[in-house]
């Protein structure tokens, strides 16, 4: 049903679904009432939309099932409840919330611990995604109930209901200030008991559960609480000898939601917590070539592996060690980030042993991705510790950047690829001064000119696909193509934001390396894809802003595009071209100022947009305004009656959502005013 | 008809093309196996089928509607085992999730699956009228249990979104389909 919902889409499932459904709903047999609550589950995701838009009804359908006399029944009521709060959130938070909660809460008290459980399992589902606003109302009868549930035999219940707890604490934030009192000895008492071997899985939630409590109420509540938990995390940490201790994991997320309770308060204790994080973060990948299909075979119901083709071998890859890695390293780029200088003494060796590393480990996406988060963290503790200018910030740029744009030209994933453009703009962003050699601008440019020619490649193939195939085998495909086109588009996006970092900081300088692709920017701004187009203008505007009077030599290229840019059906397309011609009157010099003065008719043509202040457009309607008034103020020589095209001028006012562009404007009518 | 799969596979996208017309002969395979009741040869048959209709799903297209119709007579069938007919499901929804298109627009594709999705859906708790032995089980939201298999593989991600919050993130592999419950 999940697959059918999925593929097929609630347009075509839903109603010989719902043909069903209210029957089996009604039947006298436990099982069909069951199988229809377990079928919504199923098919939420898939029919979101649709199911939307009828959830009232639907709601009708599973609410009194959280009444039913059957045990399993109820079980399943609760398992759609918290089924649909993921899918329809947040709608099933903001409308139906007393429906939801009132329905589940008394589930609760159900005499079957199974059932309990699931009712406050669905409740984390439903409150994952509630404001703080909604549940407040709720709070006393909720953890009134979870405390009872705290109190219940089965432990696997207590377990439960200390999931519960932790995802409201995390919901509610300070207003579950309340039930500090009461909860924290209670976990306390349950972390400085015995560390028996049953009991592993409901202390390592239990501490879960006070760290993010300790998360929610914050520092000062905490007071000398605070202490005590990260103490108990220590021992408990010295208490961990087996490799299976569901703690060990636990933990480490503990240790990350104190650190950022504390803040700096949390340094002495980073000697303790860093070791077996840095241990788990430096993993190598575990792999093993299999040779024949028995291997295969026998790998494939093994859990915890992998199995990925390569060159007609298949290797199997040990997925519980990369999922590891990277929750290490996620938890290594928290630890940057809230200790900033203070985490320098790590910085370098991170760097070189696990960030570096992690941005070319091909085995496993996800490690990638949060090692590009990672470096420009690392290079910010450096930043902060040492200043930008210092000989140690300089030593570990200088190991980094060859990394960094080696990468560009390595990295086969699309979205990845977007990723690590992102991390170098960030890492340049944080040095925040001239940091690239004529070497590195080079070497940028090669990789930019790899990741064009990709890209051009798979665009050419879209095109020859599109061509080649049936209707049916379009519309199967559809949203592939779209995915596959967002994704370029990410990508191009992030190249646009590195290259107004390199422009940024070392301006001219850039222009030779940047020149060497000149015949690539031409074609993309006369592109018919507007994607295309705007990549090309965002380019030119950086070459306005940051180049003064040089970007004069490359008017033949930016003029025209600029010009059919005001005029262009795209919104973005009219904000760039408005933003490139404002930093021409602003940074461009007097050599602009024909151009300037010729270009106004189109800017006022861009404010003139049908529905110019509706969401879409003002964005580029306020970009016009501003660029007027950076003509008017800045380089207006060429300019003929000045007068009426202030008056003119004052219309396209005013601007209130681009906080770059109202400066500008503003400034210009005080001026105006003083004058 | 493994061979037959076999041999498929390696081929080229282009050189598939020139076997299509063979499918009908692949398929005229099953009616005689079924009417032997030999669910050992049919499921694997089904084996073949799906890794068929992985490669090239619409190669099917002229005799999907037959297809369908016999892939549901043998879902319904008690009289086959549970394996088999397992594996005639999964070639239903093989084909949804590889061509979908073609699954909309069959007359009877939809609404039979659907049908027999939730009639399998009500197979569970089987002795157990009373949830009695349910009960007894403590093992909730950790591996999905005590349900007929066909549930727990279509209505899995429910329980295990559920299971595993954000807040720990266990690693469990969840087991292929054809891993844990067929394989020739």
């Amino acid at each position: 049903m999940d697959r059918l919902a999925n593929k097929l889409g609630g347009a075509v499932i839903l109603e010989p679904t719902f043909n069903w459904l209210p029957r089996m709903m009604a039947s006298t047999a436990w099982r069909d009432r069951h199988a229809a609550l377990m079928a919504i589950s199923a098919i939420s995701e898939g029919c979101r939309d649709l199911m939307m838009r009828e959830l009232k009804q639907v709601l009708s359908l599973v609410v009194p099932a959280l009444k039913d006399p059957h045990p399993r029944v109820r079980w399943a009521g609760c398992n759609a409840l918290g089924q649909m709060s993921t899918d329809f959130a947040p709608t099933m938070q903001k409308e139906y919330y007393d429906t939801v909660l009132t329905a589940i809460i008394p589930v609760l008290e159900s005499p079957e611990p199974r059932v309990k459980s699931h009712a406050a399992a669905a409740l984390v589902n439903f409150c994952e995604e509630a404001e703080k606003n909604i549940l407040e109302p709720y709070l006393d009868n909720l953890l009134s109930h979870l405390y009872q549930l705290l109190q219940n035999e089965k432990r696997f219940v207590q377990e439960q209901a200390l999931s519960t707890i932790a995802t409201i604490a995390d919901a509610a934030e300070q207003a579950f200030g309340k039930y500090y009192d009461s909860l924290m000895p209670l976990l306390v008492g349950v972390l400085k008991g015995e560390n028996l071997k049953e009991h592993r899985l409901l202390r390592a939630k239990a501490m879960e559960c006070a760290t993010l409590i300790a998360l929610a109420v914050g520092k000062e509540r905490l007071g000398g609480d605070a202490m005590t938990l990260v103490q108990l995390l220590a021992v408990i940490q010295t208490s961990i000898t087996d490799a299976d201790d569901p703690q060990a994991q636990y933990l480490m997320h503990c240790w990350g939601r104190m650190c950022r309770v504390l803040g700096s308060d949390f340094l002495p204790f980073l000697p303790n917590v860093m070791p077996p994080l840095v241990e788990l973060a430096s993993a190598k990948a575990d792999i093993q070539l299999l040779d024949d299909d028995d291997q295969v075979e026998r790998m494939q119901q093994e859990e915890g592996w992998e199995l990925v083709p390569v060159k007609g071998k298949m290797i199997g890859i040990k997925t519980s060690t990369m999922d590891d890695k990277h929750m290490a390293i996620e938890l290594i780029v928290i630890y940057a980030q809230v200790l900033e200088a203070a985490f320098a003494p790590y910085a370098a060796d991170i760097m070189e042993r696990i960030a570096l590393p992690g941005l070319s480990f091909f085995f496993h996406d996800p490690v990638r991705f949060v090692s590009a988060k990672l470096v420009p963290q690392l290079l910010n503790s450096y930043k902060k510790s040492f200043g930008t200018g210092s000989n140690e910030m300089a030593g570990l740029w200088n190991a980094t950047v060859t990394k960094l744009l080696e990468v560009l030209t390595a990295e086969p994933a699309i979205d990845a690829l977007a990723e690590m453009y992102q991390c170098f703009y960030e890492s340049v962003e944080v040095l925040g001064r001239p940091c690239l050699t004529p070497v590195h601008m080079d070497q940028y440019i090669d990789a930019v000119s790899s990741t064009l020619e990709d890209y051009k490649d798979r665009v050419a193939q879209r095109e020859d696909d599109k061509k080649n195939t049936t209707a049916d085998d379009a519309e199967d495909e559809a949203e592939e193509l779209l995915l596959a086109i967002e994704d370029d588009q990410t990508l191009l996006s992030d190249m646009n934001k590195a290259y107004h970092v390199v422009f940024k900081y070392h301006g001219s300088d850039f222009l030779r390396p940047w020149e060497r692709l000149l015949a690539t920017y031409e074609g993309f701004l006369k592109s018919q894809d507007t994607t295309q187009r705007q990549w090309g203008l965002c380019i030119m505007d950086d070459v306005l802003e940051y180049c003064g009077e040089n970007s004069i030599h490359y008017a033949g290229y930016i003029q025209q595009p600029l010009v059919d840019g005001c005029k262009d059906a795209s919104p973005a397309i009219r904000q760039a071209a408005a933003y490139g011609i404002g930093v021409a009157a602003h940074r461009g010099g007097v050599a602009w100022a024909p151009f300037l003065a010729g270009s106004l008719a189109f800017l006022f043509q861009a404010v003139q947009v049908p529905d110019a202040r509706g969401e879409e457009n003002v964005y580029a309607t306020e970009n016009a305004c501003a660029a007027i008034a950076k003509i008017l103020h800045h380089n207006f020589a060429n300019v003929q009656n000045v007068d009426s095209v202030i008056a003119q001028w004052i219309e396209t006012l005013p601007v209130t959502n681009d906080e770059e562009a109202a400066p500008y404007a503003y400034a210009y009518l005080a001026e105006l005013i003083t004058k | 008809m493994e061979a037959f799969a076999a041999f498929f596979h390696s081929l080229t996208k282009k050189n598939q093309i020139k076997y299509h017309s063979l499918v009908t002969d692949v398929l005229n395979i099953l009616p005689p196996i079924k009417d032997s009741q030999d669910s050992e040869d049919l499921s694997k048959a089904f084996v073949a089928l799906i890794d068929l209709a992985e490669t090239a799903p619409k190669m099917f297209k002229t005799l999907f509607n037959n297809l369908v119709q016999f892939s549901i007579s043998v879902i319904q069938d008690k009289e086959l085992t549970d394996l088999c007919r397992q594996n005639a499901l999964e070639l239903m929804a093989t084909f949804a999730d590889y061509a979908p298109s073609m699954c909309r627009k069959d007359p009877s594709y939809t609404k039979d699956m659907i049908t027999q999705c939730l009639s399998l859906m009500t197979d569970l708790g089987e002795d157990d009228e009373d949830a009695a032995e349910w009960l007894a089980s403590e093992e909730v939201g950790r591996k999905p249990c005590n349900v007929a298999p066909s549930a727990v593989l279509t209505t899995s991600s429910s329980i295990r979104k559920r299971a595993t919050s954000t807040m720990s993130p266990e690693s469990s592999a969840w087991t292929d389909w054809r891993t844990s419950w067929a394989g020739p």
